[in-house]
């Protein structure tokens, strides 16, 4: 499990990288790289090495800076379900 | 779930090989069942085009369709019904049977391209024969273009899944899609979503979002574009699209403010929405639906497919908030919100909302914001473009999809084209474009300022009828019409007239009375002359001295009388009888020889009229010269009025009307004709009298239009000689009766006037028999010369088409302001920004709006003025007229019932909590203070009045009270009341008049006028005691006998 959270992790940078042009840091807010909500899951699923995990996109709403999503991911590839 | 992948494929009664069967997602369900109840097949169709790099062949592309259809699993799903819903997952279709048209395009790829759109919106899929999606490809002759065009079933999909089938087409052609490979994974995928996404369903979590949405949802009133009366609760739902392009400059500027607030672009797009959605329904809390995600597994995001919920946005909007503001506190949390319930199936809040089902349109909301997923392609591959198609349908009443496109935002706004027309939906479209740009652009800005005047050219159209007016003031046209028609009548009453010779002689010398004593430019003279000749004298000889004559009812209450004489600072009363206290002076005392002194030229003068006030006295408008020569010269032309008129004077003087069927007939040197002998009340009479007269021009009040067209009819009256018959007073509700009445009677056209005594006539709307467009609830029109008819909205700007606002009237008709009253003047009578320097305008408090085909449209109002057969009421001065009784400690009026039954009930609370023991003396006090179209049908004591929640007093809940305590007042006065007759007649009579007044409370002796009979009931009372006892009773022969023991007792009579 570590070592999925730890491939999720490096899998986040590539695919922020792929998606945002600016400068950014774990308190860079996802709006203000220009990621709205879409853009955010399709990093999520790039992220996700295993198609069948399951997201739950409702709990992204409340992420709002690169840190959280970075624990957001960290959190589902250990808590995520696969059915 | 039944689905095994593993099991070899099995025939189904479909005849197709089915891969396996899985239940339909709750979405899918909802979907399917929406679709079955609506009549459109066509309604869930998703329309749209790759665009293909040209040097691929048709040979190419087939084979890339076959390969799509390989590896999205979707496309190939029947939804089946039986035993339960479910999918059913064919194999791929062969090459050879593809669902897919090819064809070299010779001339415009593009005009074909549209032409295939059309076609393929009309596709009518069987939602349980797969696949559901029909291709046409096209490529031009020349070989440098090719479009592959689509129509697929919404059930099969969603927005988000554009993107995945454009790049498993862009594999394809470019030969990089391992099919063999990525069938099985996709399929697998598919499966594994749907299982996903019933364990979502099933969650507690879901169950208890769903019902907090639905509670929510209940609360919120429809969110009504175009909220008009008559709006068709069925639709047909033919749309049509409007492109809102944003250009790159505003939407950089929309990306620039998003983070700039830290806000994602929906929550922008939303923002402005709501505020766009506010201006445009006239409410401040607005809900639209929008789609989300909700896909749930991280493969999924390779399928095409419908996983999206749709949920309800609620916003509340103020429009003195600043908008970032309101987008950070008050739309981002929303949407949060929202976001975070995206499991919840729409079929599940639908359950819990329970709304109203009296529509075929969606049931929780009518208006939609969709965030369309981008449209941008990779560089340098197959497919090198992707573009969306407008269905040609509307599933709401309105539709905004905001899109990323490599050019910028695009909004696009798709309408029902009965529910929004097209020039609706251009204001509303209109509205977003500039809201849009002000929001991203402005560092600070409040929401009203979103938003621009929209209506200023519609305002200043008129109805094109008037004529600059040939004289400097009303007496100068007077005298110059009764010099040129000097034998010919002006004044008729049935028995004796005058001519115009007469007419002027006998002004000219009661203006001399008049200056002899003192009065003068700006006087107020009272009236309460006995006749038509005499008031004709007197109201022309105040307009010549220059005073304003105030119309004087005896029937009124005297300490109301008194109040008027008083605020009017009136001190003289022409007429044979005091009133008020002040002593009268008889028209023929006033009279004086003039012989020795020059005739008056001050002839500038007007009226002073008395309307119902909310603070519980009436006001009294000063209406000066020029809005009534305006008026005149207006209707001199817009009636065809000339020396051949012979208008009917109908109207009480003290309504603005009479000055309309007296002045401009007088100026036009026609004939003013006396409504007597026939009684106001009695409409047979009154067509008789419009008959043997030989009446042109006829004004009555709405209410009374149906009863006159009764009447018309029963006495089988050709009305030959009729050429207008104008109406005011109340909205106007037509009806088969006075349609037919027209219709058999070509020759008269039917206006529809509108005004407050404020301003005098102001609009008009006029029909024929031989025009379309009658309407049950008739437009007021088009403002008269000379007149602006502003409809302001709640963001303070003139109103687009279809926003409702509040009626602001300028121009030549606004009155001077109220009498005495320089606060009430101050707040109604206003300066107008659109209008000339000092120029002002009158707030009406009446809300319309303008329709799509610019008329102004009469809404109601607001506060608390309503109409009663034609008459203004303040409930505030019932209210105060009340309280001036010691044992009521609080009152609350409101008014029941519509058109001729509308009626007024006063509810009281008591001082003394042991109740309602003054009712008596309660109802001798208001009989005393207030004239009788303001008596309440029934005071009606309560334990409290119940208040809104902002503090004001909830009549709606009084209403809803309103039947019980009737009936427990009824039995109360039941009670009280001798028992009921043993006579037979007089027994059948009580059942009648019981029926017609709603009471059950009638006795043999009590007055049917005070028991609430008024003149149209009196004429159904006399039609049905026709048909019933056989007898045919005069209409004023009612009046006079008041009870059912005169009227049985008359009947008695004329049986003999």
């Amino acid at each position: 499990m570590r070592q999925q959270a730890s491939e999720s992790y490096s899998a986040l940078e590539i695919a922020l990288q792929g998606q945002v042009r600016v400068p950014y840091g774990d308190g860079s807010k996802l709006t203000e790289i220009g990621l709205d909500s879409l853009a955010i899951v399709r990093i999520v699923v790039a992220a996700s090495p295993d198609s069948e995990q399951e997201i739950d996109v409702s709990s992204l709403a409340g992420v709002s800076t690169v840190g959280e999503l970075r624990a957001w991911l960290a959190e589902s590839a250990i808590g995520g379900e696969t059915i | 779930m039944t689905a095994d992948t593993t099991a070899p494929p099995v025939e189904e009664t479909t005849g197709r090989t089915i891969v396996w069967t899985a239940p339909v997602t709750e979405s899918q369900a909802g979907l399917l069942v929406v679709e079955r109840s609506v009549p459109t097949a066509n309604l869930y169709n998703v329309l749209a085009e790759l665009r293909l790099d040209p040097g691929y062949t048709a040979a190419d592309v087939r084979s890339a369709m076959a390969a799509v259809l390989a590896v999205q699993p979707n496309l190939r799903l029947s939804l089946l019904e039986d035993p339960e819903p479910h999918a059913a997952l064919g194999v791929p279709p062969p090459d050879d049977d593809l669902p897919l048209v090819q064809e070299t395009v010779e001339g415009s790829i593009e005009e074909r391209r549209d032409e295939v759109v059309r076609e393929l919106a009309e596709t009518a899929f069987d939602t349980s024969r797969a696949p559901l999606i029909r291709a046409h490809h096209l490529r031009s002759a020349a070989g440098d273009d090719s479009r592959f065009v689509f129509v697929v079933h919404h059930t099969v999909f969603d927005g988000f899944s554009l993107q995945p089938m454009a790049k498993d087409f862009d594999s394809a052609l470019l030969g990089r899609l391992d099919t063999e490979a990525v069938r099985p994974a996709r399929e697998h995928a598919l499966l594994h979503e749907l299982r996903a996404q019933h364990k979502a369903e099933g969650s507690s979590r879901v169950e208890k979002n769903a019902s907090e949405i639905g509670r929510l949802v209940r609360q919120v009133p429809a969110t009504t574009i175009y909220p008009r009366p008559e709006r068709s609760k069925e639709t047909r739902f033919q749309g049509r699209r409007r492109t809102v392009s944003l250009g790159a400059q505003v939407s950089e500027a929309v990306d620039r403010a998003c983070a700039r607030w830290s806000v994602t672009p929906f929550e922008f797009f939303s923002a402005v929405y709501g505020a766009v959605l506010a201006r445009h329904t006239g409410q401040r809390r607005v809900v639209f639906g929008s789609p989300l995600l909700s896909r749930r597994t991280v493969g999924s995001y390779d399928l095409c497919g419908f996983f999206v919920n749709t949920l309800p946005v609620v916003l509340d909007v103020d429009w003195d908030a600043e908008f970032a503001h309101y987008l950070r506190e008050a739309v981002q949390p929303e949407a949060r919100k929202v976001r975070s319930r995206s499991s919840v199936p729409f079929s599940r809040v639908v359950r819990y909302a329970d709304p109203d089902r009296g529509t075929n349109r969606n049931p929780v909301f009518s208006v939609m914001l969709a965030m369309q997923d981008s449209t941008s392609v990779a560089l340098g591959g197959a497919v090198t473009g992707i573009r969306e198609h407008a269905p040609g349908t509307a599933k709401f009443d309105l539709w905004l999809g905001v899109t990323p496109t490599p050019e910028g935002w695009l909004l696009e706004v798709d309408h029902d084209l009965e529910l929004v027309p097209d020039p609706v939906a251009q204001a509303v479209a209109r509205s977003l474009h500039g809201a849009v740009a002000s929001a991203a652009t402005a560092d600070s800005i409040k929401l009203r300022d979103l938003f621009a005047d929209e209506s200023l050219r519609l305002s200043r159209t008129t109805d094109g009828y008037g004529l600059e007016p040939p004289y400097a003031d009303l007496d100068a046209w007077l005298r110059n019409t009764a010099e040129h028609r000097a034998d010919a009548v002006a004044v008729e009453e049935s028995d004796r007239s005058m001519n115009y010779r007469q007419l002027n002689r006998e002004v000219d010398r009661v203006c001399a009375g008049l200056r002899r004593r003192g009065v003068g430019s700006g006087d107020v003279v009272g009236l309460a002359a006995d006749s038509l000749v005499e008031t004709v004298v007197a109201v022309m000889s105040v307009l010549r001295v220059g005073g304003l004559y105030l119309p004087l009812d005896r029937t009124l209450p005297t300490e109301r009388l008194s109040y008027m004489l008083a605020k009017a600072d009136c001190r003289i009363i022409i007429g044979q009888h005091g009133v008020g206290g002040l002593p009268a002076v008889p028209l023929d005392s006033l009279a004086e020889d003039t012989s020795a002194e020059p005739s008056g030229t001050e002839g500038a003068g007007g009226y002073v009229m008395f309307t119902s006030g909310s603070t519980g006295q009436p006001k009294g408008v000063a209406m000066p010269n020029g809005p009534l020569l305006n008026l005149t010269a207006w209707q001199i032309e817009a009636l065809g009025m000339s020396a051949r008129t012979r208008f009917l004077q109908y109207a009480p003087l003290g309504f603005d009307v009479s000055f309309q069927e007296i002045v401009p007939t007088l100026a036009a040197g026609g004939t003013v004709i006396s409504r007597e002998p026939a009684d106001r009340r009695d409409l047979p009479a009154v067509v008789r009298r419009v008959v043997e007269s030989a009446a042109t021009h006829v004004y009555l009040p709405a209410a009374a239009l149906r009863p006159f067209a009764q009447a018309v009819s029963d006495a089988d009256a050709g009305l030959e000689h009729v050429e207008y018959v104008c109406v005011s007073g109340e909205q106007l509700i037509l009806d088969p009766l006075v349609e037919r009445f027209f219709a058999r009677r070509p020759g008269i056209e039917l206006i529809n006037l509108y005004g407050p005594t404020e301003t005098h006539a102001v609009t008009t709307h006029r029909l024929s028999s031989d025009r379309d467009g009658w309407r049950t609830h008739t437009p007021i029109g088009l403002p008269i010369s000379g007149v602006t008819a502003q409809v302001v909205d709640d963001t303070g700007h003139l109103a687009p088409l279809g926003v409702p606002g509040e009626m602001m009237l300028g121009g030549r008709c606004t009155a001077d302001g109220y009498v005495d009253d320089e606060a009430k003047t101050a707040e109604r009578f206003v300066p107008d920004p659109h209008g000339s320097p000092g120029s002002v305008r009158y707030r009406t408090g009446d809300k319309v709006l303008w329709s799509d085909t610019g008329a102004l449209i009469f809404l109601g109002r607001d506060d608390e003025q309503v109409k009663i057969r034609g008459f203004r009421v303040e409930l505030g001065e019932l209210e105060s007229a009340v309280l001036s009784h010691p044992s009521v400690a609080e009152a609350a009026a409101a008014v029941r019932g519509e058109g001729a039954d509308r009626h007024l009930l006063l509810f009281i609370r008591s001082a003394d909590s042991g109740g309602d023991g003054a009712q008596d003396e309660i109802s001798s006090l208001l009989k005393d203070t207030l004239p009788a179209y303001m008596m309440p049908a029934a005071v009606l004591p309560v334990a409290e009045i119940p208040k809104t929640g902002n503090g004001k007093v909830d009549r709606q809940a009084l209403l809803g009270r309103a039947d019980d305590l009737m009936n427990r007042w009824a039995r109360q006065r039941e009670e009280d009341a001798a028992p009921a007759s043993d006579d037979p007649l007089q027994s059948r009579l009580l059942r009648l008049w019981s029926e017609l007044l709603s009471r059950s409370d009638l006795t043999v002796d009590r007055s049917l006028l005070e028991s609430g009979a008024h003149s149209l009931t009196v004429l159904n009372a006399v039609s049905r005691i026709e048909q019933q006892e056989g007898v045919r009773l005069a209409i004023l022969d009612v009046f006079g006998n008041p009870t059912v023991r005169d009227l049985a007792a008359l009947i008695r009579r004329a049986e003999q």
